[in-house]
């Protein structure tokens, strides 16, 4: 009896994988998480010793028309190339440039929280000198340079094609993942009350992590829930007059609900704020690529 | 079971009646102000009038006036460049500006102990000067007798600013940003050993009144509060917590009680970042120490009740940072 019990399990298995494979289960397949096949990118890492990964140039449905107002419509948007961090920057990052840490949960593998944009912006500026590269931001009003060589934060549409990695669904990560949300992202349900060390969840199909979860994600872009509505098909970079920048991705406080990546939220910039809080804000870095690397991103694509 | 604190009620007075009782009141305000592209420690009568310089340095940059308990020093920030490479230090003078000697290098937020015989202050995090008054490592007593220096023996004390040693000698009050387990929070640290409480007060650069049963601090950008200090030599929390002086545009910071407790000056502003705007200025929020941006300095009674007076006049002259001076001190 317990091998007829067996081989019945082994065989709704066969066929569930068939069926999956053949298009007939309508099972909401989402790159945003890793089990999906790795997808064409290519690792570096830069002379500060942290992992990028290069992403190649494309189109994708950017929003959604079944979340919150600001997130519709949905509409096409094309991004060219970049490179942008695998992991959110962290406190030993900060701890290299001799930037002051504001974070309250403390550990040198943890994401830097409790961050000013102006001074994400500020690290970004920093850490491209010690790379020899040229700073994006000037440093009173932090106007972007984009054509500068170094590293800045990503535009609202390069952080939504890279945590979708290829993915057409806006799907929450929890509704596409079931049960196993909690080795993706780390939210509320799982969190401790505090961040994990970066990189500790598994990546989306691009080999980024903590996309969704860990620290909400600061954007260059500034904050304007209309902006859907008239945004630029190409590259399109929010810029505009704003006290609030675009704030993506959930957080380690966040409900499976707000785990989805066309989720956007807007906060002060901190430029007045000398006491500024918020232990669920963090970022990542991204730049522009360098004069070899299209060819190793083309290298890749062949593959 | 909550004790409720008797309080002494004081009638609301008008600006002209406050102004009188201030030009009446024998203590002096001293206060950093930048004139002829520098910064300078000023004293005035607590109305305002009679302002002079106690310091009139070239190249020196002097800030953070804090006035012994006894009224016969002060201590404060100095700020001075070399090859573009600011330097912020520690000094020591005289009441009446004189006999000056520097006493920490690259460190900051000095406060005084309650019997005037030592400084209490942080070093600053990193080998390189940064403006954001958060950023230090430690707790450090400069003993003004033997010139000597003590650690303090909590060797995890990281992120501290405004500081302040409350009357009963066993507690420093000072805000804590990012450090110590803590996201933002007003902390008692105590004096000779590792106890750290949480005061659960709501924002920032708190200030104790001389007896030692008030705090004042900024609540937030907009608001100075004042509350009942409660302290044992093991314990440490606030009570009756009350709005002192609020502002809907102007950014309210550095509160500080007069020497009887009666008053409070603090500064007023507008908020918002500064660009550094000539020698000795930096590009911050404008409440920071160093950035010059049109700001005055106010009193008010210290229940909050009345109208506020405004004791210095020219915002250009980037007025911050008051701190009474005892009457002891006046020749």
């Amino acid at each position: 009896m317990a091998s007829l019990k067996i081989s019945k399990v082994v065989a709704v298995f066969v066929v569930l994988n068939a069926a999956f494979w053949m298009g007939c289960v309508t099972e909401t397949v989402d790159n945003s998480i890793a089990d999906a096949p790795k997808l064409d990118s290519v690792e570096v890492v830069s002379k500060s010793d942290v992992a990028l990964v290069l992403i190649p140039a494309g189109e994708f449905p950017m929003g959604s028309d079944k979340g919150r107002p600001d997130e519709a419509p949905v509409h096409t948007v094309r991004v060219g190339a970049f490179a942008i961090d695998k992991f959110e920057v962290t406190q030993g990052q900060f701890a290299a440039v001799e930037m002051p840490d504001p974070s309250q949960f403390k550990n040198a593998d943890r994401p830097v929280e409790q961050i000013r944009w102006i001074n994400a912006a500020e690290f970004c500026n920093a850490r491209s000198l010690a790379e020899g590269l040229e700073p994006c931001y000037e440093e009173v009003e932090f106007k972007c340079d984009f054509e500068a060589s170094g590293y800045r934060l990503p535009t609202e549409a390069e952080w939504e094609y890279a945590a979708r990695a290829g993915s057409r669904e806006d799907a929450a990560l929890a509704a596409a993942t079931g049960t196993k949300v909690g080795s993706y992202a780390c939210y509320a349900g799982n969190s401790n009350q505090k961040t994990d060390p970066v990189g500790k969840k598994k990546p989306n199909a691009w080999g980024l992590h903590d996309m969704l979860g860990n620290v909400s994600e600061w954007c260059q872009d500034v904050y304007d829930p209309a902006f859907y509505q008239s945004s630029p098909a190409e590259n399109p970079r929010g810029e505009g007059e704003s006290e609030k920048r675009v704030i993506r991705g959930g957080s380690w406080k966040s409900s499976t609900d707000d785990l989805r990546v066309t989720s956007r939220l807007g906060r002060t910039a901190g430029f007045s704020d000398a006491c500024f809080t918020g232990n669920t804000l963090g970022f990542r870095c991204v730049r522009k690529l360098k004069e070899e690397e299209p060819k190793k991103l083309d290298a890749a694509n062949t593959k | 079971m909550v004790v409720p604190i008797l309080t002494v009620l004081t009638p609301a007075v008008s600006g002209e009646d406050l102004q009188q009782q201030l030009k009446q009141y024998p203590h002096k305000v001293v206060f950093e102000s930048y004139d002829e592209d520098n910064w300078e420690l000023c004293v005035m009568n607590a109305d305002g009038t009679g302002r002079k310089k106690l310091t009139n340095t070239k190249d020196f940059h002097e800030l953070y006036p804090q006035v012994s308990p006894d009224g016969t020093k002060i201590c404060f920030l100095g700020d001075t460049y070399k090859d573009g490479v600011a330097n912020r230090s520690v000094y020591l003078m005289n009441a009446d500006g004189s006999d000056r000697i520097k006493i920490a290098d690259s460190s900051r937020q000095p406060c005084w102990s309650p019997d005037s015989s030592k400084i209490a202050f942080v070093k600053q995090e990193f080998s390189k000067f940064n403006i954001a008054d958060y950023v230090s490592k430690g707790m450090y007593f400069y003993d003004v007798k033997s010139k000597q220096t003590s650690a303090h023996p909590n060797s995890k004390i990281h992120h501290l600013y405004n500081l302040t040693w409350a009357a009963d000698g066993n507690w420093i009050l000072s805000t804590v940003h990012g450090g110590m387990g803590f996201g933002h929070a007003i902390i008692a640290i105590e004096v000779a050993g590792d106890k750290v409480i949480d005061l659960k007060m709501s924002g920032c650069r708190p200030c104790t009144s001389p007896d030692g049963k008030q705090v004042t601090w900024s609540r937030n950008d907009h608001t100075v509060c004042a509350a009942d200090l409660i302290l044992t030599p093991t314990s440490a929390r606030v009570d009756n917590i009350r709005v002192v002086a609020q502002s809907k545009k102007q950014h309210l910071y550095h509160p500080d009680f007069s020497p009887t407790g009666e008053f409070i000056t603090y500064s007023s502003g507008p908020g918002g970042r500064v660009a550094a705007n000539g020698p000795g200025t930096y590009t911050q929020v404008a409440e920071m120490i160093g950035v010059r941006g049109p700001w005055n300095i106010y009193a008010k009674q210290a229940d909050g009740k009345g109208e506020a007076v405004r004791l210095t006049q020219d915002e250009k002259l980037a007025n911050k940072e008051s701190e009474w001076l005892p009457l002891k001190s006046q020749k």
